[in-house]
C-alpha cells in the first residue's frame, strides 16, 4: 500500500469562512450550503486530490478540536439564551458531518469514519484504513486530518495497493515521502483570493 | 472477518444499574426511569430516559472500566481503549456555558481529551474517541474486532456513553423528531418519534475466549450513504446493501440468522426506509424474529450499539426477547412471544446514523468455548 496523492492546506485565525469557500469553488462545481469551518477545511483538503480518488473508497477523517465555532453557536443558543439550535448547526455538529460532505460531493460508497486525533493519529487512520482493505471492501483510502487552533492546517492523504505491503507511517510527512504534496498556504495569498 | 470474543459487559441504563436487572426489567415488563423536559420557544414537554441516580462521567466511566478489569484482570498494556460516544463530555460545557452565561469557542477542549485522561490513567496501549453519529458503538466493535484480526493488540475495550445533553434533546425537538406522546413504538402505527436515552456501557473483545464470553462477533459492514445527512435512502436499498456485506463479512447466509435487532428509532424517515430495506428478508421462506431494543433504553445515540447489543444478549441469556406491547399493529412484524426457544441463536444488528453512517453486526450467542 503506497500514498499515491497528498494535500495540504494551511491558514491563520484570520482566515475567513469566505476565503474557504472560494478557494474551495476551484474543486466543486457546486459547493455544499449551510457548512461549517471544520468542513470547509476538510473538504478544501479531500477535493485539492479527487481526481486520483475512485469510488470504492473509505474515508477516514480525524480532527484535534470540534468545530468550535459550531459549538459555541449551539451552546450559546441553547444554554445561555434558551433557544432551540439552529437545525443545520445542529446536524453539522456531529463530528462525521465532514466525512460525509466529502463522501458525497467526491461520490463515494465505502465507510466513513471520524476519531479524535493524537500524536498518533496518522498511524491510527493507516490502521483503521488497512481494516477495511484487508477486508475486501475497498481499494483505496483516503486520510484527512485537520487541526484548527489558531492557525489551522488540514492534510489528506491518499493510499492504494495491496495492504499486505503497508508501512504505517508514524507522521504526515514519512507517510509522504517522495510524493508531490498539493499545498496551498491561505497566510501568504491575496486576501481578496 | 475472523470472528472475536465479546465479555466482561457492563450497562447502566435508565432501566437498571446493571445489566443482568436490566434484562430482568425486561423481562418483567418495567419501563425505564424517565423525566421530562421543556423544548425551548415552543414549550412542548419531552421525554428523557434518564438514570435514577446522576453521577459525573469520570465516575461512570472509572466504574465501569473497573467492572469491566473485576471479571477479566487484563494487562491494560496491550489493549485499546476505543470510545465510542457523539456528546463526549459536552454536558461540561453546558454546565459552564449557563454559569458563565455564554461560551467562548478558545475553551473547547481536545476530542482525545477523555481517552487521553483515561489513557494515562490506566496505561492503555492507545486510546481514542470515534463518533460516527448513532453508529459510533457499533463501529467500534467492528474495527476494535478487525484490529485485533491485525495482531495490534491483545484485546479492546470499547466504552460508549451518552450523557443527558441540552444540545441533543432540544436538537432532535428542533428536528421535530422527539416523541410528543411519550410512548415509545418503533414501526408502530401510532409512532411520533424517538425518546433519548442515557447511558454507559463497556465490553471487551478478544481473540482467545477468555473468562465466558457473551458473544462471538462474527463480522460486520460499515458504510457511507451519501443521499442526506440526516437519513437514508428511503427505499431501503443501502441498508438492505448494508446486511448483505455484513452477511458476506461474517460468511453467513440469510437462513443463518435466528434475530435482527433492528435500529427502529420511531422516526418517520427511518422507519420507513428500514421497513422497505427488511421487504428482501421478509418474502423469503425462513424469516427470521425481529425486535427493537430502543423502547427500554430510549435512543441512546452513540452508545447504541453497544448498550443495545449488551441489553439484547443479556435477554438472549435468559432465554427471552424484548416484546414490545401493541407489536401486532406494527408495520414489520416484531416479535410478539416473549419466550425465545433457542439456546444458540445468530443474530443480525443495524444501526443507522446522520453522516449517512449504516451500519450492521452479526452475532452468535449459546455455548462458546472457554478457557
Amino acid at each position: 500500500m503506497q500514498v499515491i496523492a497528498a494535500s495540504h492546506i494551511s491558514g491563520c485565525a484570520s482566515t475567513t469562512d469566505k476565503q474557504l469557500k472560494i478557494a474551495l469553488q476551484q474543486w466543486l462545481a457546486r459547493s455544499p450550503r449551510r457548512v461549517d469551518r471544520f468542513i470547509l477545511q476538510s473538504l478544501l483538503a479531500a477535493t485539492a486530490i479527487q481526481q486520483h480518488v475512485r469510488a470504492d473508497c473509505g474515508l477516514y477523517v480525524a480532527s484535534t478540536y470540534p468545530a468550535r465555532t459550531t459549538m459555541a453557536s449551539l451552546l450559546n443558543s441553547v444554554c445561555a439564551e434558551q433557544r432551540q439550535p439552529k437545525p443545520f448547526e445542529f446536524v453539522n455538529s456531529v463530528s462525521n458531518a465532514a466525512g460525509f460532505h466529502i463522501a458525497q460531493q467526491l461520490k463515494l460508497n465505502g465507510p466513513n469514519l471520524f476519531i479524535s486525533a493524537n500524536a498518533q493519529v496518522w498511524q491510527q487512520l493507516s490502521m483503521l484504513a488497512v481494516c477495511d482493505m484487508q477486508a475486501g471492501s475497498i481499494t483505496q483510502a483516503l486520510l484527512v486530518f485537520c487541526d484548527d487552533n489558531d492557525g489551522f492546517t488540514a492534510q489528506a492523504i491518499l493510499l492504494e495497493g495491496s495492504p499486505a505491503a503497508i508501512s504505517i507511517g508514524s507522521d504526515f510527512q514519512s507517510l509522504c515521502a517522495g510524493i508531490d504534496i498539493y499545498s496551498h498556504n491561505f497566510s501568504t495569498t491575496d486576501s481578496t483570493e | 472477518m475472523s470472528s472475536v470474543y465479546l465479555h466482561s459487559p457492563v450497562l447502566r441504563s435508565a432501566l437498571a444499574d446493571n445489566l443482568a436487572d436490566a434484562a430482568l426489567a425486561v423481562q418483567q415488563g418495567q419501563a425505564a426511569h424517565y423525566r421530562d423536559f421543556v423544548l425551548h420557544e415552543n414549550k412542548q414537554s419531552r421525554r428523557y430516559f434518564a438514570l435514577a441516580q446522576q453521577r459525573p462521567l469520570l465516575e461512570h466511566l472509572h466504574a465501569n472500566i473497573n467492572s469491566v478489569h473485576s471479571q477479566h484482570a487484563i494487562d491494560f498494556a496491550d489493549c485499546l481503549l476505543i470510545i465510542a460516544s457523539t456528546g463526549l463530555n459536552i454536558h461540561y460545557f453546558e454546565a459552564l456555558t449557563q454559569s458563565q452565561n455564554g461560551f467562548n469557542p478558545s475553551a473547547a477542549t481536545p476530542l482525545n481529551q477523555l481517552a487521553q485522561t483515561l489513557q494515562h490513567a490506566y496505561g492503555f496501549a492507545a486510546a481514542f474517541c470515534i463518533n460516527t453519529a448513532c453508529t459510533s458503538a457499533a463501529n467500534a466493535l467492528l474495527y476494535g474486532a478487525r484490529l485485533l484480526e491485525q495482531q495490534h493488540y491483545s484485546h479492546v475495550l470499547v466504552l460508549a456513553f451518552e450523557t443527558p445533553s441540552e444540545i441533543a434533546m432540544q436538537g432532535f425537538g428542533v428536528l421535530e423528531l422527539t416523541s410528543s406522546s411519550g410512548r415509545y413504538q418503533p414501526f408502530h402505527a401510532q409512532r411520533d418519534g424517538l425518546i433519548l436515552g442515557e447511558s454507559y456501557a463497556a465490553a471487551l473483545l478478544s481473540n482467545e475466549p477468555v473468562m465466558q464470553p457473551v458473544a462471538q462477533l462474527l463480522g460486520g459492514f460499515s458504510a457511507c450513504d451519501t443521499s442526506s445527512l440526516t437519513g437514508t435512502r428511503e427505499d431501503g436499498s443501502h441498508i438492505n446493501w448494508v446486511m448483505q456485506q455484513a452477511l458476506a463479512d461474517a460468511q453467513c447466509h440469510k437462513h443463518d440468522i435466528d434475530l435482527i435487532k433492528l435500529h427502529g428509532t420511531a422516526t418517520q424517515a427511518n422507519d420507513l426506509a428500514e421497513r422497505n430495506g427488511m421487504q428482501e428478508w421478509l418474502q423469503g421462506d425462513a424469516v427470521p424474529a425481529l425486535c427493537v431494543i430502543k423502547p427500554w433504553l430510549g435512543h441512546t445515540l452513540g452508545a447504541c450499539g453497544l448498550s443495545e447489543t449488551l441489553l439484547l444478549l443479556a435477554c438472549l441469556k435468559n432465554q427471552s426477547l424484548p416484546v414490545m406491547p401493541d407489536s401486532q399493529h406494527c408495520s414489520l412484524p416484531l416479535v410478539q412471544n416473549p419466550a425465545w426457544p433457542l439456546s444458540q441463536t445468530r443474530v443480525l444488528a443495524n444501526f443507522f446514523g446522520f453522516g449517512g453512517n449504516n451500519a450492521s453486526l452479526i452475532f452468535e450467542t449459546g455455548d462458546l468455548p472457554c478457557k
